[in-house]
């Protein structure tokens, strides 16, 4: 299983919070959805925001929900296309903070496109791609790998 | 040039997307109206061409139970080149083997005589000339009769009926008569024979029931003035004259009630289309956001942007009623055959501009009441919204002059609409009808949102995704249930209510006033044979109840000394002539609403009971003088009561009754009503045909499925032509599917990158277009059950059947429509590329 989180959080528009993080729950059959989603938006901190629309979440709240999506099946993998690219520097750094938490509670692997040296600095590995070439490749010790 | 024009011109110049919609709802609105409207056009020029051949002769005159009197016949002959003299009447055809009546039926008797017909020509098979078809040959006249009179009786030409107490051979089958048109109105077969013979068979005496008419061929003479000499001369002997302005007032008033109800269906298409346009115009506005920005932070004040973009509507709007109009104004020419083959009577098909400029008018009007409001409220929008693309989450109102603006369009419109129809109140009522159906679609929107809401989340659903996400989508922000329930659920409504009142009116003709009715009418029982009837038909077993009334006929020319037409207007009560009667005591089945009943042995004045309900429309009140004219006598009555009459109870009501010295002296005869069983209804038929063959039996059976088949083709006719709204309907929801396609490409790509498989968004998409489907249709079945009910309780007074074929299919095309409609554009949002998809979104 894969969990995907894009930069423009891409949740759907007519289901609420608790119902964007409970579909792919329910497209696996998992159990206990209810309960599952719930706790994942309880750990993104919008426990109290379930049965809102994203229409009326804020750009960082919407977010969260979607890395709540993303984390909820426990994923072994983790897919984030610049994450804080559409928040600002506080939202964006919750996000971040919250991302990388929950990476490791599952225990899965996770592999960011990002803009944010900052962002890319928090990583095990980065690797710089220019015109569609890879320039550098090098762990968080930076050690070179390329 | 001015500014407006400019920026319109290059607006058009850089693509018009998105105007198909608007264009297509338009022109099909149009084209029902220019259809329907040409249609009526062609049946009114051939009436009017043909207006002397319907009629008869240049003139008609008319007298109720007799003949022209000498001075009658004098005035007509020196005031015409020739003319010819017919009668009409029912009675009845029997079939005899060994002197026994073994087969009898009702049929519709036209006399003529040598001269006929002055204008046009019969047409008969075998082709004879019609003195040969009708003269007497060895003591015996002929017949020509039309054909079901020889499937009915299972006659072959050259067989002999039995009309009144003679003989006649049937020698020809009627093809074609002149003057049909003009002729009354009857289920029976026509028969035509000379009045010469008619009159042998004793059914042409003083006190029996037909009609004559003077058909006279004055071409070079001024009608006018010989119609103000016979006014004054006749007019109180009961002469009726009609020139061929007036020949088919009765094919006139069905033709001009029927095309505008159909209109009134027509433009409950075009209100579907309304829906159409303001979708049309509010995503082609969606796309002008930016463009619409940039001209304001440019300078350019709200009147300029309304006015340019006005201009495209209006531009759009007159190509799509142009076309439309156009189109619905070849389809009476395409169907043209057909038609004549189902209305014998004379069409001139061809192209009118009336009708395709109405049709234009009406669709340009449509056209601007629902395009004006959208885009009201889009310049309404600040730059900041607009530049964000966010303004139709932005509610704002257009402003007040735009409102104002669109109200008083809606109200031109409905205005100019009703006053060209028959009956304005009742146009202006389908309008508020379509008004209120169309709130209460919007409230049964949001009532299926609130219900898909709490469904949605019910534990019920928790384990059914492809439900919830269905749910979810309905219940949701932004959510199409609402255009959707507009556009398909009007014509659903009209669909229902026609529905409605076609399974009741026919139910109860089928059942209840089968089963209450009598089994026979009995017209034209003289004095002398009443007493004897009534002993034959009680004294036989096979009879539970039989009633009789006296009858003859009269026309109301005066109300308290003004003219009646002057007092009461075209009401239908002095509209030719009426049944009267006379009785002692009060009727058992009437009931007095005011006033009183004169005294047992009264035999002063004339005083009058008349029907309550009639009298309330005309305006009488108790101690009102009518002055009825019968069989050229003026009798002048005091109304001295009103009756409470129920005329659907199938049972014997009159309009008006008189004290009996009032009548008692005039020439008359009697209708009674028998009431059996149906298995002795052929036995009786034979016993009265046998002692009695004058008197006409009207059986009740074969009338009310003769009215219930036509009221089939009337209904049937009405709902072909509101299969338009539900077409017009499926454009406008193509057009919702077509706007909401990238919302629902972008649903399908985001479930997919969770893990949904196409099969479950399809069955997603399948399920939430069959819930709304589903819910246009009981909302359809509701409102058209409660019109429907409405017309049939308390207008026609007669009870309410709910006809569950024409709600179970109703539901099924609300749900059909709405599937075809979404399912068409389901194909794009299932293989979209979701990178791209989601890319654009970023």
């Amino acid at each position: 299983m894969i969990g995907v989180i894009f930069q423009s959080f891409h949740l759907m528009p007519t289901m609420t919070a608790l119902e964007n993080v409970m579909i792919p729950l329910e497209i696996m059959g998992a159990e206990n959805i209810y309960d599952r989603s719930n706790e994942a938006l309880k750990k993104v901190g919008l426990s109290k925001r379930i049965t809102h629309y994203p229409a009326e979440l804020s750009g960082g709240e919407q977010q969260r929900v979607a890395l709540a999506r993303a984390i909820v099946t426990r994923p072994k993998l983790i897919l984030a296309d610049e994450p804080t690219g559409n928040l600002d520097k506080d939202s964006g750094d919750m996000v971040t903070e919250m991302l990388f938490d929950l990476k490791t509670e599952a225990g899965s692997t996770m592999i960011i496109v990002t803009h944010s040296t900052n962002l890319a600095k928090k990583c095990d590995r980065q690797i710089s791609i220019s015109n569609g070439e890879i320039r550098q490749n090098k762990k968080k010790d930076n050690e070179t790998i390329i | 040039m001015n500014t407006a024009l400019k920026i319109a011109l290059r607006e058009i110049r850089g693509g018009v997307k998105g105007f198909r919609i608007f264009i297509i709802c338009l022109a099909l609105g149009s084209m029902a109206l220019a259809a329907i409207s040409s249609t009526k056009q062609s049946i009114n020029v051939g009436l009017d061409q043909k207006a002397v051949e319907i009629l008869g002769g240049d003139v008609s005159v008319n007298f109720t139970y007799r003949f022209a009197s000498k001075n009658e016949l004098d005035f007509i002959k020196e005031n015409s080149s020739s003319f010819t003299e017919t009668t009409d009447f029912r009675s009845m055809a029997i079939v005899s083997e060994n002197n026994l009546p073994v087969d009898s039926t009702l049929i519709q008797v036209k006399g003529v005589d040598s001269n006929y017909p002055l204008y046009g020509e019969i047409k008969t098979t075998p082709n004879i000339p019609i003195s040969n078809a009708l003269k007497e040959v060895d003591g015996v006249y002929g017949l020509i009769v039309a054909k079901p009179l020889l499937n009915r009786l299972n006659l072959v030409l050259g067989d002999q009926v039995q009309v009144g107490n003679k003989r006649f051979d049937v020698r020809a089958l009627l093809v074609t008569e002149p003057d049909a048109g003009g002729s009354t109105f009857s289920f029976a077969p026509k028969v035509i024979a000379y009045n010469d013979g008619l009159i042998d068979s004793g059914l042409l005496t003083l006190g029996t029931m037909f009609d004559t008419d003077y058909k006279l061929k004055a071409p070079e003479i001024d009608l006018k003035q010989v119609e103000e000499k016979a006014t004054r001369l006749f007019k109180q002997s009961g002469m009726r004259w009609k020139d061929s302005s007036e020949a088919t007032p009765g094919i006139d008033r069905f033709v001009d009630r029927l095309t505008s109800f159909l209109l009134l269906i027509g433009m409950a298409g075009l209100a579907i289309g309304g829906i159409g346009v303001a979708l049309s115009v509010t995503v082609y506005l969606e796309g002008k956001n930016v463009t619409i920005a940039t001209l304001k932070t440019l300078g350019a004040n709200d009147k300029l942007i309304f006015n340019s973009y006005f201009l495209i509507i209006l531009t759009f709007a007159l190509t799509g009623s142009t076309f439309g109009a156009f189109l619905g104004a070849l389809i009476p020419i395409g169907f043209g055959p057909l038609l004549a083959s189902k209305f014998p009577i004379p069409i001139v098909f061809d192209i009118y501009f009336q009708p395709i400029l109405n049709a234009i008018f009406y669709g340009i009007l449509t056209a601007v009441v629902f395009s004006t409001w959208p885009l009201g409220r889009m310049i309404n929008n600040n730059v900041s919204t607009l530049i964000r693309n966010t303004p139709s989450q932005n509610i704002v109102l257009p402003r007040l002059r735009y409102q104002l603006l669109c109200i008083f369009i809606l109200v031109v419109l409905i205005f100019s609409f009703s006053i060209r129809s028959p009956q304005p109140l009742i146009s202006i009522g389908v309008f508020c009808g379509i008004a209120i159906s169309l709130v209460l679609l919007l409230l049964m929107a949001k009532g299926i949102k609130i219900i898909c809401s709490t469904l949605a989340r019910n534990n019920a659903f928790k384990n059914s995704l492809r439900t919830r996400l269905a749910l979810s989508s309905i219940s949701g922000p932004n959510s199409e249930v609402s255009l959707t329930m507009l556009s398909v659920g009007l014509g659903l409504i009209v669909l229902a209510t026609i529905g409605q009142i076609d399974h009741n009116l026919r139910y109860n003709i089928d059942n209840d006033l089968q089963e209450k009715g009598p089994t026979f009418f009995l017209l034209d029982i003289q004095n002398s044979q009443l007493k004897n009837l009534e002993d034959l038909m009680l004294s036989s077993g096979k009879v539970s109840n039989f009633s009789s009334a006296p009858m003859m006929r009269g026309i109301i020319s005066k109300i308290n000394g003004i003219p009646a037409e002057d007092f009461a207007g075209d009401h239908w009560a002095i509209r030719g002539d009426r049944g009267l009667t006379y009785s002692k005591y009060l009727p058992q089945n009437g009931k007095i609403i005011e006033g009183n009943w004169w005294e047992e042995n009264y035999s002063g004045d004339p005083v009058i009971s008349f029907t309550a309900n009639e009298a309330k429309e005309i305006g009488l009140s108790i101690g009102d003088k009518i002055t009825v004219n019968v069989l050229g006598r003026d009798i002048v009555g005091t109304i001295t009561n009103f009756r409470d009459v129920n005329w659907a109870s199938m049972q014997i009501n009159f309009l008006m009754m008189f004290n009996p010295s009032a009548l008692e002296a005039a020439p008359h005869s009697h209708i009674a009503t028998i009431f059996s069983d149906g298995a002795s209804e052929a036995a009786l038929l034979r016993k009265i045909s046998k002692t009695y063959p004058n008197i006409t039996a009207i059986p009740m059976r074969d009338t009310l499925t003769q009215v219930s088949e036509t009221l089939a083709t009337i209904a049937s006719i009405t709902r072909w032509s509101s299969i338009i709204t539900i077409v017009i309907g499926f454009v406008v929801l193509v057009g919702v599917s077509a706007a909401t396609e990238r919302k629902r490409s972008y649903e399908a790509c985001l479930l997919k990158t969770l893990g949904a498989s196409n099969s479950l968004i399809l069955l997603s998409f399948t399920l939430r277009s069959t819930i709304i489907g589903a819910g246009a249709g009981i909302m359809a079945i509701a409102v058209g059950n409660l019109s429907g009910w409405a017309f049939v309780s308390l207008i026609m007074g007669l009870p309410f059947d709910f006809d569950s074929k024409t709600a179970i299919t109703i539901i099924f095309l609300g749900i059909i429509t709405n599937l075809l409609a979404g399912l068409i554009f389901a194909q794009k949002p299932l293989y979209a590329s979701i990178a791209q998809t989601l890319r654009q979104r970023d």
